[in-house]
This record gives structure tokens, sequence and C-alpha cells, in this order.
């Protein structure tokens, strides 16, 4: 009986695994890294930890804006990331019988992306694989600057120390 | 997984504790007991061993002399824990032996025991070869001592444990029934009541430090909730009086428009019969200048019959003269004389007839006129009491209007200031609810993380999840309430300002037809100094005719001895001559009577003129005034009409004050539907 955080990016809900979900913030201040990579919205810093901030909305070609955007901080391996999205609706319980199997495709979606559909009700759930979020390239990538960050953060934690 | 139902918290756990220490005591002492089994069960043996290497040593020593060895296995076997001790030579040959006889037939339960794993059997045997190597002890043992300790050992700790297992249990329910069960009812019965919209609820005291966050959490929540509430309800109170007050002035504003219209009325039907009045006043007139043009025509026909008579007189005249050199023609003459005599008499006959007539009509014409006269003295009674008093008050019922139609315009801005706080206070809940949204969210993340621990948690923090959406959705209907409550005093404004136009309209139409009063009051005037005129005129008319006829009367007497005279004449001609001078005489005074007449007639006809100038002019008169009494109706007519307008203004205004009404009445239940401590407080003090 897996419980899922939904998140909303235009039309679209999507749901987040909860135990992955380190906690749900209001949208804040983004700052652009030199050379960031694309898919990368930029980093946040939440409470002095900077996170790399993913947007969801430009990951799977929704063009939305909302005015209540939401950042969802999930685990990703040994580090955090922050997703953004245009709201955070709920938190659910799906009976094994709601949830189906990724289909090949699903509105224009790679199901590579998707560990199943969710239904509830009338409303549709795509349940993301957040591990595979990322393409391998793109992971090395993130790790290259959550390393980066991370050992800012270190310093920055020495120098304060 | 073992599934658990719907069960509490505080069940779950202890049945979960229990199992565990079920199940681990459980193995812990099953090992323990067999470990007790195989350690007592070895030092059992070696004790019997260590005795059969005993008799073997006794036995490779002296195995001549039994006696010591006999006598020694005679107490070995007498202790009760060897049963028999037999010892073999190498053969196989029994050297010696002895045992218990008594004992040996004692049953073996081991088969059926279901404790049988912590049993050892009865009967055993343990074998020791002696020394020299040449055959060996068999020493047969029961195991019935061992039995017995074992047991002991089964049945006495299982119960102790099992006493100590109720204890446990006990304590443990106690313990999260007073820390966890009591405060999480606590709290939700707390939230219970703060949905059901009751702010007063008290928070339950907890030492407990997360729990205690989780009601300070709470406790924040509902005072912000309700000292905003509390604000809003006190403004919708406001704005209630406020529309209270706006109500009572409108209805006032509408009951003087209404009375205006009234006066209005009232005036509009006092013109009218002023100008029935003036409409009958103008056919008398009419009437008067007929009868007048008439008149003339008559007293044409008098002047052309008088100036027969003159012809005739004079006729007369000359053959009286001529008398006495016509004695001849005398008869003839005389008989023309009585001829013309007569037709004189018919012309003054006619005369008469003629005179009376106009007399007649003199006095209809004075009748009339003061008819008119009088009529007109009533237009200016009506227009200078009523008339202008209902003018008066009509400008200062107009007057009263703008004023009050100026203090609703006020109120109504009140009231505009007022909606605009009512969205301050409505953008800090939005923000509120939001963040209690975004706290119950990372709750209930924090809860289903927590598994099933986290249950309870888990309730509370959808509990404040629906709490913050409810607000959320209650905000936005009270967003869009006071909108439209916005939109409703835009249009009263408009109403109220259109209003304050057709009042001022009204006010100017008022002044016009007060003018315009006064202008008809003038011609009221005018016409009654006409009528006057008119009457004085006819009564010296009459006069006129009164001396014509009296000389008429005084023809026809001198006419009659004329006549007679002529007959007389005609009898004797010899008293003719005598005769001949009398009618001189009488034809000298009847040329002077005819002249005397022309002169009265020529009085009467000059009077006449001037009777039906007089009469054009009343006429005249009549007409600028009926004319000016129609722009009055009409002026009037306008201002009715804008009245009329103002007061449906004015119930269009009140109909879209009780709309509003209705809405503020509708938010107000709106903001009652929250119990707040201050509502509360002034309820009571109600």
């Amino acid at each position: 009986m897996p419980r899922v955080a939904v998140a909303r990016a235009g039309d679209e809900h999507f749901g987040i695994d909860i135990n992955r979900v380190v906690e749900i913030l209001k949208a804040q201040r983004i700052y652009l890294l030199p050379q960031l990579p694309s898919f990368l919205a930029g980093v946040v810093n939440i409470r002095g930890d900077v996170i790399p901030l993913l947007d969801l909305r430009k990951r799977f070609g929704i063009s939305s804006s909302s005015e209540k955007e939401r950042i969802v901080v999930v685990r990703w391996g040994k580090e955090k990331v922050g997703l953004l999205v245009d709201g955070v609706k709920e938190i659910v319980n799906l009976q094994p019988e709601e949830i189906t199997g990724p289909p090949s495709m699903f509105r224009g979606l790679k199901t590579e992306y998707l560990t199943g559909i969710g239904k509830k009700g009338e409303n549709i759930i795509i349940l993301l694989n957040i591990d595979t979020l990322l393409s391998s390239e793109e992971k090395i990538q993130m790790e290259g600057i959550t390393k980066n960050t991370g050992a800012e953060n270190g310093r920055d934690k020495k120098a304060a120390g | 997984m073992i599934k658990f139902k719907n069960y509490s918290l505080v069940t779950n756990f202890t049945v979960i504790i229990l199992l565990i220490l079920v199940v681990g005591q459980g193995v812990l002492y099953t090992w323990l007991l067999l470990y007790q089994k195989s350690y007592l069960e070895k030092r059992l043996r070696a004790e019997v061993a260590a005795m059969a290497r005993h008799v073997a040593e006794m036995v490779s020593e002296d195995t001549t002399n039994a006696k010591p060895l006999d006598q020694f296995l005679d107490v070995l076997i007498k202790e009760g824990l060897v049963l028999s001790v037999t010892v073999y030579d190498a053969s196989g040959k029994t050297l010696v032996s002895k045992a218990q006889t008594e004992n040996m037939s004692e049953p073996d339960r081991g088969g059926l025991n279901p404790y049988s794993i912590f049993y050892i059997p009865s009967v055993n045997t343990v074998e020791v070869p002696l020394k020299d190597g040449e055959g060996k002890v068999e020493a047969v043992y029961s195991g019935r001592s061992v039995n017995e300790l074992m047991k002991r050992f089964l049945f006495v700790p299982p119960f102790m444990q099992g006493v100590t297992f109720l204890v446990v249990v006990y304590a443990i329910v106690r313990f999260f029934r007073k820390k966890v069960s009591d405060p999480v009812r606590s709290i939700n019965d707390a939230l219970g009541r703060i949905t059901a919209g009751d702010l007063t609820v008290e928070m339950p005291e907890t030492a407990d430090k997360e729990i205690g966050s989780i009601v300070k959490g709470l406790q924040f929540l509902v005072e912000s909730l309700s000292s905003t509430i509390a604000r809003s309800n006190s403004l919708s109170g406001n704005v209630a009086a406020a529309m209270a007050q706006l109500t009572v002035t409108l209805n006032a504003v509408g009951e003087r428009a209404r009375k205006q219209s009234k006066s209005i009325d009232d005036v509009v039907s006092m013109i009218r019969e002023v100008s029935e009045s003036q409409k009958r006043t103008t056919d008398n007139t009419d009437k008067l200048s007929r009868v007048s043009s008439e008149n003339v025509a008559s007293l044409q026909e008098m002047k052309s019959v008088a100036q027969e008579i003159a012809v005739s007189t004079g006729r007369l005249f000359k053959s009286s003269g001529d008398s006495y050199a016509m004695i001849a023609e005398l008869s003839q003459t005389a008989k023309a004389i009585a001829e013309s005599s007569g037709e004189v008499s018919r012309a003054v006959e006619n005369t008469a007839t003629s005179v009376e007539q106009i007399s007649v009509s003199l006095n209809e014409v004075r009748d009339n006129t003061k008819r008119s006269s009088d009529l007109s003295a009533t237009v200016r009674q009506l227009l200078t009491d009523r008339g202008t008093l209902a003018v008066a008050d009509a400008i200062e019922a107009m007057e009263k209007i703008v004023d009050e139609v100026n203090y609703s315009a006020k109120i109504i801005t009140r009231l505009e200031q007022r909606s605009k706080d009512i969205e301050k206070i409505l953008s800090v809940i939005k923000e509120v609810t939001e963040k209690t949204n975004l706290l119950s969210l990372n709750a209930a993340i924090l809860a289903a993380q927590a598994g099933e621990y986290g249950k309870g948690f888990s309730v509370v923090a959808d509990e404040i999840r629906s709490l913050s959406d409810r607000t959320s959705s209650s905000a936005r209907d009270i967003a869009s309430i006071v909108k439209s409550i916005q939109t409703e005093i835009h249009d009263a404004v408009g109403a109220i300002n259109q209003g304050v136009i057709k009042v001022e309209e009204g006010k100017d139409l008022i002044f016009k037809s007060g003018e315009a009063m006064g202008e008809t009051l003038e011609a009221a005037q005018k016409s009654v100094q006409m009528a006057r005129l008119v009457e004085k005129a006819t009564a010296e008319q009459a006069e006129g005719l009164r001396q014509i006829r009296m000389s008429m009367e005084n023809v026809k007497v001198m006419i009659e001895q004329v006549v007679n005279a002529t007959e007389e004449e005609k009898r004797g001609s010899s008293h003719m001559l005598e005769s001949i001078s009398d009618v001189k005489e009488v034809a000298e005074l009847t040329k002077k009577a005819t002249e005397e007449h022309a002169v009265g007639t020529n009085v009467i006809s000059r009077n006449l003129e001037l009777t039906l100038e007089m009469a054009s002019q009343i006429n005249q008169a009549a007409m600028s005034q009926l004319k000016v009494n129609e722009d009055v109706v009409s002026a009037v007519e306008q201002m009715k009409n804008a009245g009329v307008s103002a007061v449906r203004d004015m119930e269009e205004v009140t109909l879209s004050f009780g709309t509003l009404r209705s809405e503020v009445e509708s938010l107000k239940k709106e903001m009652e539907a929250f119990k707040t401590s201050e509502a509360r407080s002034s309820r009571g003090s109600r």
C-alpha cells in the first residue's frame, strides 16, 4: 500500500513515493551557478544546505506557471534533490488494485521515468521513478554538483567552526 | 507481517511487545532446559561411571576376596541410584551380579510424555572395562532423580514468568494510555470542535514534548484564526449597522420623494381646476362678444330706423309748413301723415323691441362678466393660497431629498472603505491557511514515514489540512461576497448620483413652475380688472338704454296723439289749420326727440363698441392665460415625471440596498458560524 505525495505540474499529477520525500517547501529564491546543466533550474539554499533544483515541468516539457509553486525535496542516493512543481495537493494511499504497471508509452512520457500509473477515482497519478529521472550522463553531472556544493558546505562549516 | 486492523496504537504496540516477549522467553527457556538436562545427565553418568570404575578397581585388586566388594555393591544398590551391577570376565561370564529387585519394574513413560525431550530414559547402562583388560563392569542406573528435578524446572518458573508478564503488560498499557492515547484523543476532540467552527475550544495540557508541540501549533492556529475572525465579525457588524442606518435614511428619502410626488399631484390637479375655470371664462367672454356684436347689429338697425324717422319727421315738418298752401290736398296729405304716423309708430315699436333685446343682451353680458370676474378671482385665490404653498412644500421636500441622498452617498463611501479593510484581513487569513497547509503536508509525510506509529499523528495532520482547506474555501467565499458587495456599492453610488441629478432637475422644474404660476396669477389679476371695466361699461350702457326707452315711450305717445289728431282732421277740415299748428309743434317736438334719440343711440353705439373691444381684450387675456396654464401644466407634468423617476431611482437604490443588506447578512452569518471567544463573551454580556 504505497503512499505518495501528489504533485501537480500543469494538468498532470505526479506521485512521489513518500519515503523518498524529505519535506515540502514554499518556492524560494533560486540561485544560478555558472555552467549549470540545462536540465537544472538552479540551486536553492535550504537552511544552509545547497540543493540542486530540477524543474519537473521543464523535464517533461510542460509549459505552465503557478503562483503556488512548491519544492519537493527528495532523497537521491546520499544527496537531496529539489523538484520544482506547480503545487502539492495531498498525500494519498494507493491500494494495489489501483496501480497498473507502466505502459510502453504514456502521454508522450518515456516509461523509464515511471514505476506505474495510479488511479484514484477519476484522477490518474503518474508514479515517478526518481532514480531514473536523470539519465546516466546527467547523474554524473549532478553528482559533480552535489560534491562541489557538499565540499563548499564542508568548507563553510569549517570556516564557521 | 502481521496485519493489524483498526486497533489503537496502544493495543498494537502491546500485542507486538507481548509476542516478542513470549516467543523470546519460550526459545530461551527451552534452550536453558535442554542445556540443563544434558548437563545433569552428563553429571549422573560421570558419577555412575566413577562408581563403576571403583568397582572395577576393587575387582581387579582382589578377585579372591569377594566380601568387601559384595558389601560395597550392597551399599551402592541400597542408595537407589544404581539399579544393578554386573561384573563380566573376559569370556563374558558373569563374575558378580547384584541387582535391585523391587524397582526394576518401573514403567518407562518417556514415549508418551510431551515433555519427553526434557527427560532422560529411566534405565541407563554404563560399561567400564576391568583394569587388566579382561572383562568389564556393567552398571545399570535410574534416570529418575534427573527427571524429577527437570519436572520442577518445567512447571514452577513458567508460572512465575506468566505472572511477571501480566504485570509488565498492565504497566505498558497504563503508561501508553496516560502518555499517548489520552492526549491524542483530547487533541482529536479539540480538532473536531474547531472543524465544527467552535474556536473557543481549550487545548489540553501535555507535558510531553512532541504532542506538546502539536498542541502549541494548534493553539497558535486557533488564536490567529480566532482573532482574525473576531475582527471580521466586528467589521461585518459595523457594516450591518451602517447598512441598517442607510436603509433607514433611504426609507426617509423614499418617504420624502413620495410626499413630494403627492404634492406635485396636488399642484397638477389644482392647475387643471384653474385651467377648467379659465376655459369657462373664455367661453363666457366669447359669448359676451357675440352678444355684443348682435347688440351692435340691432343698434345699427335702430339707427337706420331713426334716420328714417328723421327723414319722415323732416318731411312731416315740411308738409306742415306747406299746409296752408296745400289745403286742398290736405285730406290726402293728412292721410299720408296718418300713414306715415302708423309707419313711425311701427318703427318706434320696432326700436323699442330692439332696445328691449339689447337690454336683455346687456343683462346677459353683465351676468357673464360678473361670472368671469368671479372665476378669475377664484383662480387668483387658488393660485395664491394653495399653489404657492404646494410649490414651497415641493421645493422644501426636494432640498431634504438632496440632503438625504448626500448623506447616503457618504455612508456608502464609508462602506466601501470597510469592505477594503475586510479584503486586507482576508489576505492575512489566506497567508495563514497556506502556511498551515504546507505544515500539515509535511506533518503527513513525517507521519507516513513513521509507519504504523505515526498513524495517530497522521490523523491529526489530515485534520489540520482539511481545516486549512475549509478555512481557505470560506476565505474565498468571503472574498467573493465582498467583491459583490463592492459591485453593489458601486451600483448604489451610480444610482444615488443619478438620483441627485434627477432631484436637481426636479428642483429647477419646481422653480420654473413657480414662475409660471406667478405669470398665471398676473394674467388672472388682469382679467379680473378687465371684467370689472366691462361691468362698469355695461352698467353705463344700461343707463343709456333706459333713457332711449323713455324717449321712445314719449315718441309713441306723441305719435298716438298725431294719429288721433290726423283722424280728427279727417273728420273736420275746419279745424284743420288750427290743428296744423299743433301738428307743427308736435313735429318740432318729434324732431327734437329724434335728434335726442340719435344722440342716445350714438352713446349706446360707442359703449357697445367699447364693450366689444373690452370683450375681445378679455378674450385675448384669457387666451394668453390659457396658454400660460398649458405651459404650467406641461412644466408640472415634467416635474411630476422627474419626481416619479426620482422615486423609481430611490426604489432601485432601496432594492440594491436590500440585496446589499442580504449579502452583508449572509457574510455576517458566515462569520457567526465561527465561534470565537470574543463572540461568546459578547453573547454572554448580552
